[in-house]
């Protein structure tokens, strides 16, 4: 305890005491700074009643407060004045409080409108996205696509006539292949940009062909253990796990130095789990959720996608064993519901093999 | 006699009679406030609990005007407005002013001070609190409680 306030009671029963002496403005004044000094000191209101029932007590026993033995007990209303007095500065505080307590809930409605309104730009943003990378996604395949077939007939006849020049013949060869390795870069892109496969065969094949290019592409091993109820993701939902499989993957590549990735699905019938994996290095989960950051994995992209289909997002990098992001969605209602004669989860292992060649057919 | 004008944002106020005017130079100045603002918020017919919560703003406003400025006055002025009486409080000095309002009516603002004390804990004792200052031509706060 400090000095100040073992001294408290002596003080309060003093001021107490002059002040019924001689109840006067000049008593009271000594009596609100007393208050003050108390509230400064970080004394609460319980503590101002007991030290005044304590004065009070002491005070009239020892015939302090009331001089001459035998007299009447100190007047109430003074009492009660001198109260109010040594409370008035709590009585402001406790009023700032609340008024600050109405400003705060103000603002926070406030708040929760706008972050209303940020999730529904990002709904918007993220949809508008996806809108745009199938419009060009298509134009990319049908238009250029297209052409470039029609340019590799041509110059496939150019080859023919060409028989008998043979410089000229090897010119046209060489543009041949590069139309070659040109067509194959549109169809990848266009691939990228929205698998075909997604919308047509569903999940498990979208991530099946990624996971075969992926390795192809970076000879990172992958695996994918699928399960029957992917069959159940309506489109939404599906997307969704594509995309962010497919964001987490390229992290993989980029940052973490690994040499095999794995997809994990799992059911309960209700909650279906996507989990990924690598065993490459880790790094802060906080430091790259944190706002601000320049460099984020695109993790926020991911969270929001996946909050946006009602899901949980949750990752973990752990020093020395990898970094896991898992996803956890609500299976759409019956629609669907596993049939009786479903395949067991099946399970694919990609290795890389840089000779294989890739098929361009979309 | 007219001592001061109704808070700006006020519907306009009209000005009783028994305004009274105390300078401000010493701490027993501050008691000779408090006395009259007491007297004068009792015959308007103030509660003895709105009674002193009037005293305690006049002790802070008061106490600012010794700490910052060492001199200026505070008037006391009856008032009626839209059918109910209220005591108006003014607290003017010449001092050096405040160059960052917002930031001195803020809670903690100066370590000196506590919660619920100084300007800002004025303001949450009364019903109209208006400050305004220049810096080098001092500070004005006027307040205004009324009887509910």
């Amino acid at each position: 305890m400090t000095e100040s306030s073992t001294s408290l009671p002596v003080t309060y029963q003093g001021v107490l005491r002059e002040y019924l002496a001689h109840p006067d403005e000049a008593t009271l004044r000594q009596a609100y700074d007393l208050g003050r000094a108390a509230m400064a000191a970080g004394l609460g209101i319980f503590e101002i009643v007991r030290l005044h029932h304590q004065a009070l007590a002491e005070g009239v026993l020892g015939g302090v407060l009331a001089p001459g033995r035998g007299a009447e007990a100190p007047d109430n209303r003074l009492l009660e004045s001198f109260l109010l007095e040594v409370l008035s500065p709590f009585e402001a505080a406790h009023r700032g409080f609340r008024a600050a307590i109405g400003r705060l809930e103000h603002l926070n409605a406030e708040l929760a409108d706008n972050n209303t309104l940020l999730q529904e730009l990002s709904a918007q943003v993220l949809t508008a996205q996806e809108e745009e990378r199938r419009r060009i996604s298509r134009e990319l395949h049908d238009e250029l696509g297209q052409a470039l077939i029609a340019v590799n007939v041509a110059v496939a006849m150019l080859k023919k006539q060409a028989a008998g020049n043979v410089s000229f013949q090897r010119r046209v060869g060489e543009a041949e292949q590069l139309l070659a390795r040109s067509m194959e870069t549109v169809h990848a892109f266009a691939r990228e940009l929205r698998p075909a496969m997604l919308d047509h065969l569903g999940l498990h094949s979208a991530l099946r062909a990624h996971l075969a290019e992926y390795t192809d592409r970076t000879g990172i091993q992958t695996e994918l253990v699928a399960h029957p109820d992917l069959a159940r993701l309506d489109s939404r939902r599906s997307e969704a796990l594509f995309r962010v499989a497919q964001e987490a993957l390229t992290n993989v590549f980029k940052h973490a130095e690994a040499a095999a990735a794995r997809i994990d699905f799992a059911s309960d019938g209700e909650t279906l789990a996507m989990e990924i994996s690598d065993n490459g290095r880790s790094f802060s989960v906080e430091e790259k959720l944190g706002i601000g950051r320049g460099d984020r994995l695109g993790l926020l992209g991911m969270r929001e996608r996946i909050r946006l289909v009602g899901g949980t997002f949750a990752i973990q990098s752990i020093r020395g064993s990898g970094t896991r992001l898992s996803v956890r969605l609500t299976l759409p209602d019956g629609a669907g519901a596993r049939p009786p004669d479903a395949a067991p989860a099946s399970r694919s292992v990609i290795i890389s093999n840089h000779e294989k060649n890739i098929c361009l057919a979309r | 006699m007219q001592l001061i004008e109704a808070p700006s944002e006020s519907v306009s106020a009209r000005i009783l009679e028994g305004g009274v005017r105390i300078p401000i130079q010493a701490l027993i100045d501050i008691v000779t406030a408090r006395q009259k603002g007491r007297s004068q918020a009792l015959a308007l017919g103030f509660s003895i609990a709105d009674v002193t919560l009037i005293a305690a703003a006049i002790s802070e406003v008061a106490r600012n005007i010794l700490d910052h400025a060492h001199s200026g006055e505070i008037l006391l002025q009856p008032l009626e407005r839209a059918g109910r009486r209220g005591l108006g409080i003014v607290a003017r000095d010449q001092g050096p002013g405040i160059a960052d309002v917002a930031r001195a009516m803020q809670y903690g603002y100066s370590t000196r001070r506590g919660l619920g004390v100084g300007l800002p804990g004025a303001k949450w004792l009364v019903d109209d609190f208006e400050l305004t200052s220049e810096v080098g031509r001092g500070t004005t706060v006027t307040m205004a409680k009324w009887l509910p």
